[in-house]
């Protein structure tokens, strides 16, 4: 496992900074490809902006549709650059250093994403300034106790915090660029790494500063996913109102979010040719990860199902009933158990799966499509119960707007990505070196055996 | 074959020293055996075990007591439930820190690791105690159930058999995770004494070195899923079920990790005694303490964040059922082993570890534990002596002219409590004069995939990571 390829600096520099210094053959049409995908998200929006919210599915009493889906969904995967991130540094765990540059950025433009679905949920997306106690003239104050007061503060804490953590790690490796790079990218890098020269000072207080705000940023990290699960569970609406919410989502997201780098990984690799830095011990590491984590998320899943049937309470009954044996919501638990479980730990089992390159990719995949039904699956049939009022009595159906949205946030994540890599190395350079440095080897007997250093 | 060649190169230049990164320890395996052997059953531990002892017998005594009262009043059985579930949640939950970092391949388990699996030995208490309390246990017939039959179908014994077999599943699995992982130390025990027919038929074949790792991953993974689900058994029969409209998903969770919470903190107060009255001074380094110290700070977190998930929907929800939960168990006449409990659990543990010199040190994580193993006793009173108080009633909710008043525990609860204590260190000690407190093979191992060298300036160690 900790076997890697020695390499020299200069093999180093050349490999990882060159999609920076040079532009690869497939980058413009990927950009054009996101663009325009993103660009029937911005058209959709525009029109839901002109002609009102009734273009969309919503209706009463489903108030909550796909971008609320879409919210809970991106909030998840951006669980993924703390988990790794934070962890594996407070661990010590050397296979992290490939990994985690592009948790940590796949986490800041999913968090990004996933804020703007409130905000165009709103309809009003004008109005949002609402939410923050601005004017003391107005005498209109937010109501602190609501859920939905909390979430803007937590996600924007969030992001804050993951955007810190991504400028101190990238400190060294804009100081690398600084010094290969001429004209405005010059000036930029100049600013950006803050005077980095590299020398033991500068070094040993990046490292603090990396182990406080790992220490620091997990409470946010689990914070701001309970924080969203409390936008549903602190209501009275059946099947929502569970203790259970806050660790079921965050272990959800974490679930999500560490296969979310998996499948960023498989990208990044064959994408920018990184066979060396990204090996199959990574994924080896991340399918054993995965295994506990989804067993974790099952466990909380059960819980909430059983806990729903157990108290025998009417409603509770009805919509766990319509959760399991109606149509598409029994299709789409099946699929969710299946998909998110069986099918992807079955195949974990075996380290020859867990090396698979196509294999992880393929299982990464059928996660997430799982994970984005769960929240499906967990947030409309709870809001179709019917109440003792019958013209409140409706069902949901995503309008083309809404599902051209769900679309364009995977165009928006993928051209910030794809941005980002145009700027700054995806694997942090600083890191594989002190990684190499890191690495030695002991004899015992007549066997050589890989060996870590520690300090 | 290359990167081997180059990094041949590179550890030269580092230079490599063959240097006991332990100096204190016999180097040797031989002389590491023969130094285990030794201490194998250390004279000041004796004293422990005679104290203890008469504390288990005391135990007993106190179950005659209780058994003799009868089981019409349902309410004396509450701090016994609370006993019961104390000792799952400090010996029975100990060894996970075996299990976990044997998985994660921690390198400073080695030296612990077998004085963590000796607390499987706990388990065999946790039967004792359990068949006395079998009858205590409502019938599925009188209140809603977890078993979801309906109210009017008796299903007597339902889940005092479910809750049987899953504690006597935790016996077998926890018992044959020792034996297997105890076999190579017992042979070279044995070898060593001269008596190499006490080795039980172990030769140190590559075969059955192979088996002994698969089947401590296979019995410490089903240890762990056993613990998880007798948690989730106990915390929904012994007290979800009897209070009515208690709907509390999180509510096994919760109790499962603070069960582990309370087996770390175990398992360092163990470590403390064995340091202190075992000789095993220099086996035990800061290494053994501070590790486990960072996850009990993390443990103590997810203590407060997981009463918290919980505590803030029945906040919220305010519907009767939740309110009733709450006065029964928290805010009502078991106000005082709540607060007791939150402080000794969650307040104090974390101030203490948060604090660099304490958290890096033999005593401070030793203090946090003491607290934390008294703060969880206090936590499981107030849920089962809170829960059964209350008369299933067949409903929804808990009406609130029906809270339970404080049930004060009489001499034979606190000579049941005593007992418990008691039992769970003199069945360890027992173990530990028959079963190696150090896992002889692993140090060895430790030993030879440990060095020390030289990297820059610094001082550093090397860690071999065959796998």
């Amino acid at each position: 496992m900790q076997e890697r390829k020695v390499l020299t600096e200069l093999q180093i520099n050349d490999r990882l900074l060159w999609p920076v210094l040079q532009t690869p053959s497939w980058w413009w049409p990927a950009v054009i490809l996101a663009s325009l995908v993103l660009g029937g998200g911005v058209t959709a929006v525009t029109l839901m902006v002109t002609l009102g919210l009734g273009v969309t599915g919503l209706n009463r009493p489903v108030f909550w549709g796909f971008m609320i889906v879409n919210f809970v969904f991106w909030v998840g995967i951006s669980h993924a650059g703390v988990m790794i991130s934070s962890i594996l540094r407070l661990c010590q765990a050397e296979w992290r250093r490939p990994v985690t540059r592009a948790a940590e950025v796949l986490t800041v433009f999913s968090l990004a994403t996933a804020a703007l679905f409130p905000l165009i949920h709103m309809g009003r997306l004008w109005r949002f300034y609402w939410v923050f106690p601005y004017d003391f003239d107005r005498m209109l104050w937010p109501n602190v106790r609501s859920p939905l007061i909390w979430d803007p503060s937590a996600i924007f804490t969030y992001l804050t915090g993951a955007s810190l953590f991504v400028f101190m790690a990238l400190l060294p490796d804009m100081a690398i660029l600084r010094d290969r790079t001429t004209g405005w990218k010059h000036t930029m890098y100049s600013i950006t790494s803050l005077g980095w020269r590299g020398n033991p000072r500068q070094f040993k207080l990046q490292f603090i500063l990396g182990i406080l705000l790992s220490g620091l940023i997990l409470p946010v990290f689990v914070s701001v996913h309970s924080i969203v699960s409390w936008d549903f569970a602190v209501s009275l609406v059946p099947a929502w109102h569970a203790t259970v919410f806050a660790p079921y989502f965050v272990i959800g997201a974490v679930h999500s979010g560490v296969s979310g780098v998996v499948t960023m990984m498989v990208v990044l690799r064959t994408a920018f040719k990184w066979q060396d830095y990204i090996t199959p011990d990574h994924f080896d590491a991340l399918g054993r990860l995965l295994i506990a984590v989804a067993t974790a998320w099952l466990y909380f899943f059960m819980l909430d199902v059983l806990f729903a049937i157990y108290g025998g309470e009417t409603k509770e009954i009805a919509v766990m009933n319509q959760r399991i044996f109606s149509w598409p919501w029994g299709f789409f638990f099946f699929l969710i158990v299946v998909l998110g479980y069986i099918i992807p730990v079955g195949a974990w089992m075996f380290r020859s799966v867990r090396r698979n390159i196509m294999w992880m990719f393929f299982l990464s995949i059928i996660v997430n499509m799982s994970m984005w039904l769960e929240r499906l699956w967990l947030i409309i049939p709870g809001l179709q119960n019917k109440e003792r009022l019958t013209f409140n009595w409706s069902t949901y159906q995503p309008g083309i707007i809404e599902i051209m949205l769900v679309f364009s946030s995977f165009g928006l994540v993928c051209l910030g990505l794809l941005i980002f890599s145009k700027f700054f190395p995806l694997i942090p350079v600083w890191e594989e070196k002190e990684g190499q440095l890191f690495q030695a080897e002991i004899k015992i007997g007549n066997r050589t055996v890989p060996a870590i250093i520690r300090e | 074959m290359t990167a081997h060649t180059a990094q041949a190169g590179h550890a030269e230049h580092t230079g490599p020293h063959h240097v006991n990164p332990r100096p204190n320890l016999p180097e040797g395996p031989a002389a590491l055996t023969k130094d285990v052997a030794e201490r194998f059953a250390h004279p000041r531990l004796g004293a422990l075990l005679v104290i203890s002892g008469l504390m288990f017998l005391g135990g007993i005594a106190g179950v005659v007591m209780r058994i003799s009262g009868g089981y019409e009043d349902r309410a004396a059985w509450g701090f016994y439930a609370a006993i019961f579930a104390w000792v799952l949640s400090t010996g029975c939950s100990a060894p996970i820190l075996s299990v976990a970092t044997r998985l994660t391949k921690g390198y400073w388990r080695k030296p612990l690791v077998r004085m963590t699996e000796l607390f499987t030995v706990s388990t065999i208490l946790l039967v004792l105690l359990f068949i006395p309390l079998m009858p205590a246990i409502p019938s599925v017939a009188s209140h809603v159930s977890f078993w979801m039959t309906p109210a009017s179908t008796p299903l007597e014994g339902g889940p005092q058999w479910a809750l049987l077999l899953g504690v006597l599943g935790l016996m077998v699995c926890g018992l044959g995770l020792l034996y297997t992982s105890a076999r190579a130390d017992k042979a070279a025990i044995a070898e060593q004494s001269g008596g190499a027919a006490a080795a039980g038929g172990w030769g140190g074949t590559p075969n059955q070195w192979k088996v002994m790792r698969q089947g401590i991953t296979y019995l410490g993974s089903f240890y762990l899923m056993f613990l998880i689900f007798v948690h989730l058994l106990v915390s929904i029969e012994l007290a979800i079920t009897l209070v009515p409209g208690w709907r509390d998903p999180i509510f096994p969770a919760f109790h499962a990790i603070t069960g582990l919470q309370a087996g770390l903190a175990t398992l360092i107060i163990m470590l403390a005694v064995m340091k202190r009255l075992g000789g095993y001074d220099q086996y035990l380094g800061l290494d053994q303490f501070w590790n486990p110290a960072k996850l009990l700070m993390a443990f103590t977190m997810l203590w407060f964040y997981f009463w918290w998930s919980a505590f803030i929907i029945f906040w919220y929800g305010r519907t009767p059922a939740e309110v009733g939960v709450l006065l029964a168990t928290e805010f009502g006449p078991y106000l005082t082993p709540f607060v007791i409990g939150f402080v000794l659990n969650f307040v104090a543990p974390l101030l203490l570890l948060v604090w660099n010199p304490i958290r890096v040190s033999f005593n401070g994580p030793v203090v946090a534990s003491v607290l934390i193993v008294i703060g969880n006793f206090f936590d499981r009173w107030r849920i089962y002596g809170g829960a059964f108080g209350v008369n299933p009633l067949g409903g929804h909710e808990l009406p609130l002219d029906r809270i339970p008043m404080t049930r004060i525990p009489d001499l034979a609860d606190l000579l049941v409590l005593l007992g418990a204590l008691g039992g769970m260190v003199f069945f360890y000690l027992i173990a530990s004069r028959i079963i190696p407190p150090i896992s002889l093979w692993e140090v060895k191992e430790g030993q030879l995939l440990t060095r020390v060298q030289t990297l820059l300036r610094n001082t550093v160690t090397v860690i071999g990571k065959p796998e």
